[in-house]
């Protein structure tokens, strides 16, 4: 089986050790990143999507095939060109501050990761400054901000003054998600857009990516 | 309604676990307090532990809890909590196998005018107070929040509109430990006394430590501050089974087990004696679609497990067991609230919330709240049981009918018990013969359920609040909210 095709059915295996092991070796025979992301990586990671969407994989394997690109992107970062990445799209993701609940943006950030994006996770309790530094030093396009209690929900529309602050606003899209969002919530603090669930904030992050 | 076993009926019972299994969770459970640790945010309740014999690591935020501290902490926990109705009248006791219900909070309604989901306003919630106050088979209330509210007050709309439109007891929680004082306050507005208001529970405040093991601000202030004032204290872990805990029930009965034992420790030092209830609000997380289904047949066994250890510990119990997932009342709520209602009623779980909930617990329907009173009115019946009835059950019965041509219709023993013995449910299950309901429109039972609520919204008027009491906690709720900028309160 040809090397490439090896490294999309491990994704789809979800083997990280074989990933590792198989993207080492192309790497060493010359193979250049873009061609390992486009013709092994990706095209795994939309087999495990298509196959997530139909019912057919779940959400533990899916992210252990997200595991296992990502072992295969730790070895790619350090030499990915800017175009590469830019091109996929950067994301910041984070729980907002007070709030400690991560495993719904978790879920996100592995499912942003599979369809192609650079996702920077800060984790939980972010403070807004945090944010905009994140955004502001990895040029990012979309910042993803979760929240789950009532009163968290209220950090959403103090990381988008923030943005407004730094004079950076226009230059990123910021989705919200979790328990404490709502779409009424995201129109009324001008967040751009709201997330319902990890499949919706990934077609909401492809569509501002598309705007772009 | 509290249940009495009368005539020597059996209260019917199942359970899940075997005692070996119930001890072994336990015994795990507290390996896992002491050797794993529960992570604290709050540096109060850290130096609570500390003080009571908790190995402290301050700059990890972790408390490692001995065994024998859980066990002298369980030994104070009250076997019995007992709530008051606004008039101070006797209401529930949560104890042995006695059972209530009620609903849960939420902060969406299905609107079946509208035919959409959308925010619980203020007009909304008194309506659905007052359905709830109407409903006989809901025994307290949790009505829900008003979204007009400015948000930081949302969770004392949530106290404050059910004072004021029912005297039903009530369980109310915080989303800021700020809001204590104004939650103590209006409280302690109705009772009197702060002596008073624990003497005579109204409200109960529901904590949820964030899985797996982990104690936040606010949650372990709720915790200290409740048990301070006598106010009983909810302790409901939500475990999600393959996400937050482990993937297995028993493992998730475990760590529910652990998070729910450290709360009664945080509970006990804060104040010996403080009343607990043995809750939570468990999630056989779907690796589907990444959804919390309450309504799912291995999330309310879930809660069946947590609540025998509760049991078997002594301490009263709750859960949020008969929630169901589906968006609006439909055949899908029946079935999941039936299961719920069920299972929680047999297993002898206390205090039965999610009546009429839906949606992952984020949305109700007036008609949902109807259709699960008389889920509920099957279910008290269920366990009411079968009576011997007589010196002879039968044989002295059979003469008239036989031998005088009598059919049992005219018996004087069917009229002495035709009404004690058996349950005749209302608008919304149908018994009628079906030319009578193809003339009343052969309506579905969620249609009947819509006609019914609208027909107790029309009629039915809670008893008002005395006027002084009212007064003083519309003027707590209106300083609050002017604090986040609303000036007058959308009350009718």
């Amino acid at each position: 089986m040809d090397l490439l095709e090896s490294i999309k059915q491990s994704i789809i295996g979800m083997d990280r050790e074989k990933v590792v092991e198989l993207t080492r070796k192309a790497l060493d025979e010359g193979i250049n990143p873009e061609r390992l992301l486009d013709e092994a990586l990706t095209p795994g990671m939309d087999v495990v999507g298509e196959e997530y969407e139909k019912g057919i994989k779940f959400i533990p394997e899916m992210l252990m095939s997200a595991e296992a690109l990502r072992g295969a992107m730790e070895l790619l970062n350090p030499i990915l060109t800017k175009s590469d990445v830019s091109k996929a799209g950067k994301v910041i993701m984070g729980t907002v501050e007070g709030d400690i609940h991560n495993i719904g943006q978790q879920i996100v950030s592995m499912m942003l990761e599979g369809a192609g994006f650079g996702v920077y996770n800060l984790g939980v309790d972010v403070p807004a400054e945090k944010f905009v530094e994140k955004v502001k030093q990895e040029k990012a396009d979309i910042v993803g901000l979760s929240a789950f209690l009532t009163t968290t929900g209220l950090r959403f529309p103090d990381v988008i003054e923030a943005l407004q602050e730094a004079g950076i606003r226009e230059q990123v899209k910021v989705m919200i998600g979790g328990t404490a969002a709502s779409p009424r919530y995201a129109e009324t603090i001008g967040a751009d857009g709201y997330g319902a669930n990890a499949s919706a904030a990934v077609r909401l992050a492809k569509s501002f990516m598309k705007k772009q | 309604m509290h249940v009495t076993q009368e005539n020597n009926a059996l209260r019917p019972r199942i359970n899940l676990l075997s005692k070996e299994l119930i001890e072994r969770i336990i015994e795990e459970a507290k390996d896992v307090l002491e050797k794993v640790g529960v992570w604290v945010e709050s540096e109060e309740a850290l130096e609570l532990l500390g003080n009571g014999g908790a190995r402290i690591d301050k700059g990890k935020k972790r408390a490692f809890i001995p065994r024998n501290l859980v066990e002298e902490s369980l030994k104070s926990v009250p076997s019995s909590v007992k709530f008051y109705d606004r008039n101070g009248n006797f209401a529930m006791d949560l104890s042995g196998d006695n059972f209530y219900f009620n609903s849960c909070t939420t902060n969406y309604i299905w609107d079946s005018a509208l035919n959409k989901i959308r925010e619980i306003e203020s007009g909304d919630l008194i309506d659905i107070i007052r359905l709830i106050d109407a409903l006989e088979n809901l025994d307290g209330q949790y009505p829900g929040e008003a979204t007009d509210f400015p948000r930081q007050v949302w969770d004392l709309t949530k106290l404050f509109f059910s004072l004021k439109y029912s005297i039903k007891p009530i369980m109310s929680s915080l989303y800021s430990k700020e809001n204590f004082q104004q939650y103590k306050e209006m409280l302690v507005a109705v009772r009197g006394s702060e002596q008073a208001l624990r003497e005579k529970p109204l409200s109960n405040l529901p904590i949820c430590p964030s899985p797996p093991l982990r104690w936040s601000d606010l949650v372990c202030s709720c915790t200290m501050r409740g048990a301070e004032s006598g106010i009983p204290v909810l302790l409901m872990a939500m475990p999600m089974t393959g996400a937050t805990a482990p993937i297995t029930m028993a493992g998730t009965i475990v760590q529910h087990v652990a998070e729910n034992l450290s709360g009664v420790v945080i509970a006990q030092l804060a104040n010996k004696g403080a009343p607990i209830i043995w809750s939570g609000c468990p999630a056989a997380f779907d690796m589907r679609f990444g959804t919390t289904p309450y309504g799912s047949i291995e999330s309310k066994m879930i809660f069946v497990g947590y609540s025998e250890v509760g049991k078997y510990l002594g301490i009263p119990t709750n859960g949020v067991i008969a929630e169901s997932d589906a968006k609006r009342h439909d055949s899908q709520m029946g079935l999941e609230c039936t299961m719920g209602t069920t299972l929680a009623a047999l297993s002898g779980i206390n205090l039965i919330s999610g009546v009429g909930t839906l949606n992952f617990t984020t949305g109700q329907s007036l008609e949902s709240l109807v259709i699960g009173n008389e889920i509920c009115g099957y279910v008290r019946r269920l366990i009411k049981g079968i009576t011997p009835r007589g010196e002879r059950l039968a044989e002295d019965l059979f003469t008239e009918g036989l031998e005088n041509g009598k059919h049992f219709l005219l018996s004087p023993n069917t009229l002495k018990w035709f009404k004690e013995e058996y349950y005749y449910p209302g608008p919304v299950i149908d018994r009628q013969f079906e030319e009578v309901w193809v003339e009343n429109g052969s309506t579905t039972a969620e249609q009947r359920a819509k006609e019914e609520a609208q027909r107790i919204l029309a009629t039915h008027q809670p008893e008002p609040l005395d006027k002084d009491i009212d007064r003083e906690l519309v003027r707590i709720m209106t300083k609050e909210a002017e604090k986040y900028g609303m000036s007058k309160l959308p009350l009718p």
